[in-house]
């Protein structure tokens, strides 16, 4: 049987608009969620958003070393002892060393 | 809520996502996962639109650092839908045949209809609709993934070469030519089977 084509197209479309809407697995979102949470982010941002903060407090906490042990008699170490022995003054080690 | 927040809101997400909020992503799913399953549905077996709607997702996902936020989000995935859709014909495809006869006799009735304009008529009956997209479903069925991608976002769908183009990822003459050539076979498939 011959048809004509744009007869065919219409009807075809008409039925092509009778399809039902496509009923979703009520628990898509979680297994979708799963499978993304499972690829995880990029390793490349990953690495950025731990690699930067840590950089900036080490590079701080070295200026700040930097800043006292340079305006300091003593070196750093010395003074971090202190510090750790609750000396700040540096009055004990004064003492055992007769100074 | 305007087109522009939608788009500002979605920016935002995606944003979030990039910098590490995977959580995030879940809106974006919330928000656009009947978008997809629309247009998946107009594709695929609807006992599968779940399978690729996830794939779609997944694929949004991986590829988000590539959106550029230069065109709507929702026109993005849409891009990837088809896609998806395509590549699950392509999947499907390999070593498959069905034959005329997996139609019932309701649907060998229809098929002899088709051509006269009267079907609209024909499928008012509830009872019709079923089989009238079971006999387009099969006629989709004997063309090429990618005769079936491009005849059924032109002809039945009717998008325009250019929107067709762009879902594809083909250039504007491929899919005229494609769809030129689509059309004509599937007319033929409903022509052989009466």
């Amino acid at each position: 049987m011959k048809f004509q084509t744009g007869n065919l197209m219409q009807v075809l479309r008409v039925i092509h608009r009778l399809r039902p809407e496509p009923e979703l697995d009520p628990w898509l979102t979680g297994s979708i969620m799963a499978a993304v949470r499972g690829l995880g982010i990029p390793f490349d941002r990953q690495f950025l958003r731990l690699a930067l903060p840590v950089s900036a407090v080490a590079c701080a906490a070295a200026a700040v070393l930097f800043a006292v042990s340079s305006t300091s008699l003593h070196g750093s170490d010395s003074l971090l002892m202190n510090y750790a022995m609750g000396d700040p003054n540096g009055l004990l080690t004064l003492a055992n060393f007769g100074m | 809520m305007t087109g522009k927040h939608k788009t500002r809101d979605d920016d935002q997400t995606i944003r979030r996502v990039l910098d590490g909020d995977v959580n995030a992503f879940e809106l974006l799913v919330r928000k656009y996962q009947n978008h997809t399953a629309r247009i998946v549905g107009n594709h695929v077996p609807h006992a599968r639109v779940s399978e690729v709607v996830q794939t779609v997702f997944i694929n949004a996902f991986r590829s988000l650092k590539t959106y550029r936020g230069d065109r709507p989000f929702q026109n993005w995935l849409s891009r990837i839908s088809v896609r998806c859709c395509y590549d699950f014909w392509r999947d499907e495809y390999r070593c498959r045949e069905t034959p005329v006869s997996s139609l019932g006799k309701e649907s060998h009735d229809l098929l002899e209809h088709l051509g006269t304009g009267r079907a609209e008529e024909i499928f008012e009956a509830q009872s019709n609709h079923a089989e009238a997209v079971q006999i387009l479903d099969w006629a989709l069925d004997q063309l090429s993934p990618e005769d079936r991608m491009v005849v059924t976002l032109t002809a039945l769908e009717e998008k325009s070469v250019a929107e067709a183009a762009e879902l594809l990822g083909w250039t504007s003459v491929n899919v005229k030519v494609r769809a030129h050539r689509a059309r004509k076979r599937l007319k033929k498939i409903i022509e052989q089977a009466n």
